[in-house]
């Protein structure tokens, strides 16, 4: 039990999302009826309350809204970790859309609100890959 | 008969009763509910058996096994609330709407853990959280499994908008501290602490740090609610439950795709709360906020409607929530000075400031009280209480 909880990947309700980590892009249900992008994944559109999804290819750049550095962790397999930053991004052009993820390529005390930030994907487990955001590295960007 | 009325003045709080709160009270759950109740009913004047209604806090202890223990085999009305630490504010609800109905004469609303020796809140947390399958599949794998964690993402949020500061904080923490000196049944009474201290204090999830956090403790607490003609009749001074209210945020389940990370089930419980009271925020001579951690109280602050939004940080810092500011908060010291009793502390409290009990700690003139709740991502209930 030292191990780090991994995402159940087959959940019908999510198999879409981590399917399209997997082959390294964000995909978001997308209302096909009212264009509405949801997150987390409800199985009813809140906006016109038809269930009709297309699991659709998301902005992978984003902006910091809020990050906390934890030093204490609940969970087992993060306390060498420690510290470490949980952050929250607002997707661009999609911002009603918030992620939760983990900071990598940086340190804790690094971030800011508002920081530009951009995806990586992360192999977990030999079917498992999770998105993590990083600082953008250049203007190539 | 109006909505905003239909429960004002229904239920009296009758009589209130704790244990001794202790990190190790090497006793059960159950054996510190009944001495909880035991002691609500000696201070309401009333026998075990005269208890003929029972609300018990959400995965805590049966309300059958209290029942039994308690010899109570005429029970009419049993009932479980459900909103995480608003749950004890909920409760109240809960016995007016069984007294209004005439189901019950006397309601026990009790809650009682082993918070300390027992399970802590790192196991409690992981089994009742909502939206289980969200927890799972998008933060656990991140490390992020605690209220504290969760909670500190919004006031990082909350400092970025509005300026609010780590010393903001600071004042909360060394507010209930201080009032906690003036409470011989605290856990912290003899242990005050400065703002050097409190900045001094081990980070947990920043910018949550060791005293932001309250404590984890071992008790029980319970209060009796009746009729108004048995409140008038009993020993002690009889305290109106004026006004109470339930809320919840859009997205209950979910915080991080809130659309407003402030918009918590505190506002729109306390609006309804004060409308069935008849009153408004400024009425208010003393309020017991739910201090799970130090910014929730600025930010309760706000969604009552004590400050404005974003000023729930100056108005910590002016001295307002000290005793003999214009808002005492807390005077028991709350969930980060006394007791972790899932707010149920704070409704005792409450009906001793009404009844002019407090001693060193009492609020002069104190004749109406508010007293609110917060649960898991901000589900909210407020009462408003009001001395006969």
């Amino acid at each position: 039990m030292n191990e780090r909880p991994l995402p159940d990947v087959d959940d019908p309700d999510f198999e879409p999302y981590f399917r399209g980590c997997a082959g390294g892009e964000l995909r978001i249900p997308h209302c096909a009826v009212c264009g509405w992008w949801q997150w987390p994944p409800r199985s009813i559109c809140p906006r016109c309350q038809s269930n009709a999804w297309t699991w659709d290819k998301a902005p992978q750049t984003a902006t910091l809204y809020s990050w906390t550095t934890i030093w204490r962790p609940g969970l087992p397999g993060f306390v060498s970790e420690v510290p470490f930053a949980v952050v929250v991004v607002e997707l661009d052009a999609i911002p009603n859309v918030r992620m939760l993820s983990s900071s990598v390529d940086c340190r804790p005390e690094d971030l800011s609100i508002g920081l530009r930030m951009e995806t990586v994907f992360r192999q977990c487990a030999d079917n498992v890959s999770l998105p993590y955001w990083r600082p953008v590295q250049s203007k190539a960007h | 008969m109006s909505p905003a009325a239909s429960l004002r003045d229904v239920a009296w709080i009758t009589g209130v009763g704790q244990t001794d709160y202790s990190r190790r009270s090497g006793r059960s759950d159950l054996t510190l509910s009944v001495q909880a109740i035991e002691a609500a009913a000696t201070d309401a004047g009333i026998s075990l058996r005269e208890i003929d209604g029972l609300v018990t806090y959400q995965r805590l202890v049966p309300v059958e096994d209290v029942a039994s223990t308690l010899g109570i085999d005429n029970l009419r009305f049993a009932g479980t609330s459900h909103l995480g630490g608003a749950s004890s504010v909920e409760g109240l609800m809960l016995a007016a709407l069984a007294l209004q109905a005439g189901l019950a004469r006397n309601v026990v609303v009790y809650c009682a853990r082993n918070g300390s020796s027992g399970s802590r809140i790192s196991d409690r947390v992981l089994g009742r959280v909502p939206g289980r399958q969200l927890r799972e599949q998008l933060e656990w794998p991140y490390g992020l499994s605690l209220p504290a964690q969760w909670l500190s993402l919004v006031c990082r949020r909350h400092m970025h908008e509005f300026g609010t500061t780590r010393e903001h904080l600071g004042h909360v923490a060394v507010t209930m501290r201080d009032h906690a000196q003036l409470n011989p049944a605290a856990l912290t009474s003899g242990w005050p602490i400065t703002l050097v201290d409190y900045m001094a204090s081990e980070p947990i999830a920043e910018p949550y740090h060791k005293l932001d956090c309250c404590l984890e403790s071992d008790g029980g607490a319970a209060v009796v609610l009746s009729t108004v003609d048995r409140a008038r009749a009993g020993i002690k001074s009889p305290v109106a439950l004026t006004g109470v209210a339930v809320g919840q945020p859009q997205s209950q389940d979910d915080l991080i795709g809130r659309r407003d990370w402030f918009a918590s089930g505190v506002r729109p419980a306390a609006a309804a709360a004060m409308a069935m009271a008849g009153a408004s925020a400024a009425d208010i001579d003393v309020a017991m906020i739910y201090d799970c951690f130090t910014f929730e109280v600025i930010h309760q602050l706000e969604e009552v409607g004590f400050c404005q939004p974003g000023e729930g940080g100056p108005f910590v810092a002016s001295g307002a929530i000290h005793l003999g500011g214009s808002l005492p908060v807390n005077p028991h010291g709350g969930l980060l000075a006394e007791a972790h009793m899932m707010g149920m502390n704070h409704v005792i409290e409450a009906v001793r400031q009404l009844r002019r009990e407090c001693g060193a700690r009492q609020v002069p003139h104190a004749r109406l009280a508010a007293v609110t709740g917060w649960g898991g991502m901000g589900d909210g209930a407020v009462a408003v209480l009001r001395a006969d």
